[in-house]
């Protein structure tokens, strides 16, 4: 009888955990924080730097859409490309919602990368996508608002001067930003966050959150 | 009898020593591609992946094509606050037994200074260079 009781309260506990667990689960899947990025909640802070078409730009004057904010610049092989590619997907992914997303490129290497060459780069993965570029003092100050580190890595792995291609490396943050249609910082993607079917579902959230509001 | 035995057990042997004793390197490329990048951009890279079912290791030492001024073996090195830098190796190893994957966000041929413009469909040739297994021609396409 004593063997019984003990029976009975050991599967009890068992179900409570069970219960609690789903539980758990299920409001975390309700949640309206669980994205795929990161969340980091706060107010995108705005600034104003030349497009693709040299004009003037600013953040705010986005608001209403979803913008993604991305860092490279058009000498890089590796990293830029496949970031500019994955953001494609990702709108080929929302289909007409798209409309409502903006990718912004800032380039962390204003001194090759002018308006002209963004415009031969930027619009090439998609032709909305939009190459923002600034004096080097402009791009650093965007960069340190946006905790974003780059530096020019130069020939600091052994390339000789006596190489015939006028070019260098940069090394700099690959996370991509996302500001809600209010204009606050609310998710980052770092590199191992980056799936564009993962993105478009967040996207689509932060979408219907604003419907949701208006 | 013995003898026959004897000499049939040591023909035996000389014929298995070359296979045991004197390893080779067998090196296979696999799925090489080149991304396609915007007609102003001098720069691309170049995946693959590299696989050596020999005995033997091996070392990528170097790589050519005419496609560009120079070819570099590239590693992007991504930390954890989502800094990615590059880094230059002079050669890779390519151990026995085991593939190396030359893919985005990791190592890669960095082509630089490309001579013409690449799209998507364009076939490149390469010249991998190894330490032990020599020159070996690809193709690899762009996409």
């Amino acid at each position: 009888m004593k063997h019984n009781h003990s029976a009975t309260i050991a599967l009890s506990i068992l179900a409570l955990l069970g219960w609690g667990l789903f539980s758990y689960q299920y409001i975390k899947s309700k949640s309206k924080d669980n994205y795929v990025g990161i969340p980091y909640y706060k107010e995108a802070p705005n600034f104003t730097l030349t497009n693709h078409n040299g004009e003037k730009v600013f953040l705010y004057q986005f608001r209403g859409k979803v913008t993604l904010i991305v860092w490279g610049y058009t000498h890089c092989p590796d990293i830029c490309p496949l970031t500019l590619s994955m953001l494609r997907d990702v709108m080929k992914e929302l289909g007409e919602l798209s409309d409502k997303v903006q990718v912004l490129y800032i380039t962390v290497d204003p001194v090759r990368d002018t308006p002209e060459r963004l415009k031969g780069y930027v619009p090439h993965f998609y032709e909305r996508f939009i190459g923002l570029t600034g004096t080097p003092k402009e791009i650093e100050k965007v960069a340190k608002d946006y905790n974003v580190f780059f530096i020019n890595h130069g020939d600091s792995y052994g390339r000789s001067e006596s190489d015939t291609w006028a070019t260098y490396l940069m090394t700099h943050t690959t996370t991509i930003y996302l500001v809600d249609p209010r204009g606050k910082l609310l998710i980052t993607y770092p590199y191992d966050k980056f799936d564009s079917k993962g993105m478009a579902k967040d996207i689509r959230k932060v979408l219907n959150q604003q419907e949701e509001r208006n | 009898m013995r003898n026959v035995k004897k000499i049939l057990w040591e023909a035996l042997f000389i014929i298995l020593i070359p296979v045991y004793s004197f390893g080779s390197p067998k090196i296979e490329i696999k799925e090489p591609w080149v991304r396609e990048v915007p007609p102003v951009s001098p720069v691309t890279a170049v995946y693959m992946v590299i696989e050596n079912e020999g005995n033997e290791d091996d070392r990528l030492i170097d790589v050519s094509t005419e496609a560009a001024s120079q070819a570099e073996i590239h590693d992007t090195l991504i930390d954890e606050k989502g800094i990615a830098k590059m880094q230059r190796f002079e050669s890779m190893d390519i151990p026995s037994g085991k593939g190396v994957e030359l893919k985005p966000g990791g190592s890669h041929v960095m082509l630089i200074g490309l001579k013409k413009a690449l799209k998507a469909g364009d076939k490149i040739e390469l010249n991998l260079k190894f330490e032990k297994s020599g020159i070996i021609k690809i193709q690899a396409q762009v996409k």
